[in-house]
C-alpha cells in the first residue's frame, strides 16, 4: 500500500534542489533540535526526575482516593480492584514503570490508565476507559485532578466522589 | 478568433507548489515544536486546541497533518501539470497552428471540445507524435491513478502499489514538462 508520507532523504534532496534551493530545510530544524537536547544540563535532568516522581505520587494518590470512594462497593464485593505494572516512555523523562488500576464490576472491567506527565496545559493525564469509551482525568498546575470535558470545547471539572461516580455510570451505560 | 482560454490564467507552476509544500511543512514543524515545548516548559499553549493531549498524541497529529499536506500537494502538482497540457491544447486550437500536434488537437477538439481526456486524448496525441516522450509520459500516467483516487475523495481502496510523495511526483511532472519543452514548442505555463 502506498502512502504520501515523507520521501526518502535522497528523493527529498532531489526535490528540494530541483526548485533551486541549496540546503535541505528540514535538516536545520533537526540540527537545532539536537543541539537543544545536547545542551540540557544535569540540573535539567534532576528537574525531570522530580517531575516524574511528583507525577507517580499524584497517580498513586488518585488511586488511593478512588479506593476510598469505592470502599463500600469493595467491601460488599461488588467491585474488585487490581493493579498491574505498565511501562511508560516519554520524551525527556525516559521509560519508567507505573501501575494501571482495574475496577472489575460484574463482567465489565474499567481501567484507569496513566498516559504520562508530558501533557499539554497540565501536569499529567490518566484515562479511565471501558471498551471503546474513555474520559480523561488531568493533573492541573495546582496539583488537583480534574475531569476534561468533551472536545472541542475543552473545559475541566473538579474530580470528586460524586463526579467520579457519574463518570463510572456514564462509561457503563 | 474564438477564445477558449481566459485572458488571465490562475494556474500556478509546479515549482511554486513544491516551494509552498516546503514552507507549509516547515511551519507545521515549528508549530509542533511550540506545542510540545509548552508541555516541557509547563507554559499554557497559545490556544487550547491541544489541551490535555500527550506529546506522542500531538506528534501523531502533526504526522497526520504532514501526510495530509503531502497528499494535497501531490494532487496540486498533478493538477498543475494537467493544466499546462490543457492550456497548450486550447492555445493550439485557438491559434490554428499548422504543425502536426496542433492539427491532431484541432481534430480532437472537433470531437470532444474542452472535454478531451488528459491521458487517453491529449497525452496520446503527444505520444503518437513523438515516441521518445513515452518514457516520461508513462510514469505520469501511472501517477494519474493515484491522483484519481485523491481527487475523488479516496472512497475506494487504493490499489496503487507505488509510494507517491511531493518530491517524486514533482520530479515526474518536471521530467515530463521539460522533455516536452525541450523537444517541442509548448504553450502550457512556465512551470
Amino acid at each position: 500500500m502506498q502512502n504520501t508520507d515523507l520521501s526518502s532523504p535522497e528523493v527529498r534532496k532531489a526535490g528540494w534542489e530541483a526548485i533551486g534551493n541549496t540546503a535541505p530545510a528540514v535538516k536545520l530544524t533537526e540540527f537545532l533540535r539536537k543541539k537543544k537536547k545536547e545542551s540540557e544540563t544535569a540540573e535539567r535532568s534532576a528537574e525531570w526526575k522530580t517531575r516524574k516522581q511528583q507525577w507517580i505520587n499524584a497517580v498513586n494518590a488518585l488511586y488511593t482516593r478512588v479506593e476510598k470512594w469505592l470502599k463500600p462497593s469493595i467491601d460488599e464485593k461488588t467491585v474488585f480492584t487490581e493493579k498491574k505494572d505498565i511501562l511508560i516512555e516519554e520524551e525527556h523523562i525516559g521509560s519508567y514503570s507505573l501501575q494501571s488500576m482495574f475496577l472489575r464490576i460484574g463482567t465489565e472491567t474499567v481501567e484507569l490508565r496513566p498516559v504520562g506527565a508530558l501533557i499539554i496545559g497540565c501536569r499529567g493525564r490518566v484515562d479511565i476507559m471501558l471498551r471503546n469509551r474513555s474520559v480523561s482525568f488531568v493533573l492541573t498546575e495546582d496539583d488537583e485532578w480534574k475531569i476534561v470535558g468533551p472536545r472541542p470545547d475543552v473545559r475541566y471539572y473538579p474530580l470528586d466522589e460524586e463526579a467520579f461516580g457519574d463518570v463510572i455510570m456514564q462509561l457503563m451505560q | 478568433m474564438r477564445k477558449y482560454l481566459p485572458d488571465e490564467l490562475e494556474n500556478v507552476s509546479i515549482r511554486h507548489i513544491l516551494q509552498y509544500f516546503y514552507d507549509t511543512e516547515q511551519a507545521l514543524i515549528l508549530y509542533e515544536d511550540e506545542i510540545v515545548s509548552s508541555a516541557v516548559s509547563r507554559n499554557m499553549p497559545t490556544d487550547n486546541t491541544f489541551f490535555g493531549l500527550s506529546v506522542p498524541e500531538v506528534r501523531e497529529r502533526f504526522i497526520s497533518d504532514r501526510s495530509e499536506l503531502g497528499k494535497t500537494t501531490v494532487l496540486s502538482l498533478i493538477a498543475a501539470t494537467e493544466a499546462d497540457f490543457r492550456v497548450d491544447y486550447l492555445s493550439r486550437v485557438q491559434a490554428r497552428k499548422k504543425d502536426k500536434i496542433s492539427k491532431a488537437f484541432r481534430q480532437l477538439f472537433r470531437e470532444k471540445r474542452q472535454f478531451a481526456a488528459l491521458d487517453k486524448d491529449l497525452l496520446r496525441v503527444w505520444r503518437d507524435s513523438d515516441r521518445e516522450l513515452e518514457s516520461v509520459t508513462n510514469p505520469f500516467v501511472e501517477a494519474l491513478k493515484y491522483r484519481h483516487w485523491l481527487a475523488h475523495g479516496r472512497y475506494w481502496l487504493n490499489r496503487v502499489n507505488k509510494s507517491y510523495t511531493p518530491e517524486n511526483v514533482y520530479l515526474i511532472c518536471e521530467n515530463l514538462l521539460n522533455a516536452v519543452r525541450q523537444r517541442h514548442i509548448f504553450y502550457g505555463g512556465q512551470g
